[in-house]
């Protein structure tokens, strides 16, 4: 049995300034996603394979629909849903309140 | 054949049952039923607003519902929630540990939550009588990382962690409910249905879980039964995955993005698929086609986190530059 961790590590360093005139110390850390297998002894796990058995019997039991019928309301939904998503259709500038109103000189 | 050997034969015969009922309901693909609509026109977002304040690396962002207010974890050890339209600060919350992985908002917007190297959820009321933000809850159980955490509403929270296991809180007695137990590496991310019946569990050991809630059972698993005899690398990719057919639809990939993915949102009506990448940009994939319609660049370090506000106006991302940049 293998099981896989994602722990989170710090590094610490120093590199070259973008001209490459000098060594500036920049702190940064780095996330670095260390994928670690370790593996189980099989010893402990006479129940844990009987649960792994009724978990299979249960995700098998799913019913199922055809491909072409998600594909099809997949679509059916993103198209009727086109016109409200801001994103997609864009939003008039007097409408979008992220942006402030052009101010009209008054003559 | 003792009962170790007969209970591998059995598991292994259902996982070939299962490849086999999801190749059957393969009559067509994506890309063929949607060979007949045009691909979106190129999306040019522009960034409208900048959140300046925080001063480290900002590792999660959370919209309110009311698209308007959001929340934002950093490795300063503050949480912040922003005005998205004024930009202030409506609240600055010092964190006890600033090892934090993860936020959220509440669909109530009284409370927030976050949560990271420190085990533990902790719970901040927003609306406290005398106007401070408080500590409200410390959920504490996990023996792993938080990694991500998200309400189901004032009353119940639920976290992944990298102890491989999601847990269902009651925030009030601050005990666990449900603990779904199943992936075999540590659980990287969650997202709950929109009728808060069900969520879906991502972590390290390739697969993607659908959990019922109340039942505390997980219904499908996407990714993971195809029996891998060797990994050569880890590739990042993006996959689709449709719940009802039980299988991937299509993968978002392209030659020349080389690196990885690390956050992902629909826009609201699900046609555009936001996706932030190591390479500082954000990438816009029309859903449908899996042809990349735009790109969003603008900060100067990794995208770490990205949402669409509920009413889809505007996407919001988080950089390890220290800042949020809001887009429309």
């Amino acid at each position: 049995k293998i099981i896989y961790t994602h722990a989170p590590v710090h590094k610490e360093g120093r590199h070259w300034c973008k001209k490459g005139h000098c060594r500036v110390k920049t702190e940064y850390n780095i996330y670095i996603k260390r994928l670690t297998v370790t593996t189980m002894t099989s010893n402990s796990n006479l129940s844990t394979m009987r649960r792994l058995v009724e978990q299979l019997k249960l995700e098998a039991s799913v019913e199922r629909i055809k491909v072409s019928q998600a594909a099809t309301e997949l679509q059916q939904y993103c198209l009727q849903n086109a016109g409200k998503d801001a994103l997609l259709v864009g939003v008039p500038t007097g409408s979008n309140p992220f942006r402030e109103p052009r101010s009209c000189a008054v003559v | 054949m003792g009962e170790m050997e007969q209970l591998r034969k059995e598991a292994d015969n259902l996982k070939d049952q299962i490849t086999a009922a999801r190749k059957a309901m393969q009559d067509t693909t994506l890309q063929e039923a949607a060979a007949s609509i045009n691909v979106v026109g190129r999306v040019q977002l522009k960034t409208r607003k900048t959140l300046r304040g925080h001063l480290a690396k900002i590792y999660a962002m959370h919209w309110s519902t009311d698209s308007k207010l959001c929340v934002s974890a950093s490795q300063d050890g503050k949480l912040i929630v922003w005005d998205s339209i004024t930009t202030n600060k409506v609240n600055a919350i010092p964190l006890k540990s600033s090892w934090v992985m993860t936020c959220a908002y509440a669909p109530s917007g009284n409370l927030v939550a976050c949560g990271g190297l420190d085990n533990m959820c902790s719970i901040y009321n927003l609306k406290g009588k005398d106007g401070n933000v408080k500590v409200m809850r410390e959920l504490a159980a996990h023996t792993g990382y938080l990694s991500c955490c998200r309400f189901l509403s004032d009353s119940e929270i639920i976290t992944s962690s990298g102890d491989c296991t999601c847990v269902l809180w009651d925030i009030e007695t601050g005990t666990q409910k449900t603990i779904f137990a199943g992936h075999q590496g540590d659980c990287m991310s969650l997202a709950v249905s929109p009728d808060f019946k069900f969520f879906i569990s991502g972590a390290c050991d390739f697969t993607a879980k659908l959990w019922d809630i109340r039942e505390g059972t997980c219904r499908q698993t996407f990714g993971g039964h195809e029996n891998l005899s060797r990994i050569n690398y880890i590739l990042d990719l993006c996959k689709l995955y449709d719940l009802r057919a039980d299988q991937e639809l299509i993968t978002y990939q392209d030659s020349s993005i080389m690196c990885g993915v690390t956050s992902l949102a629909p826009s609201l009506s699900g046609r555009l698929l936001l996706a932030g990448y190591d390479d500082f940009n954000v990438n816009i994939w029309d859903t449908l086609k899996a042809e990349r319609v735009g790109v969003l660049a603008g900060h100067d370090n990794r995208v770490s986190c990205i949402g669409v506000s509920s009413d889809g106006m505007a996407c919001c991302t988080g950089s390890w530059d220290s800042f949020l940049k809001i887009w429309n």
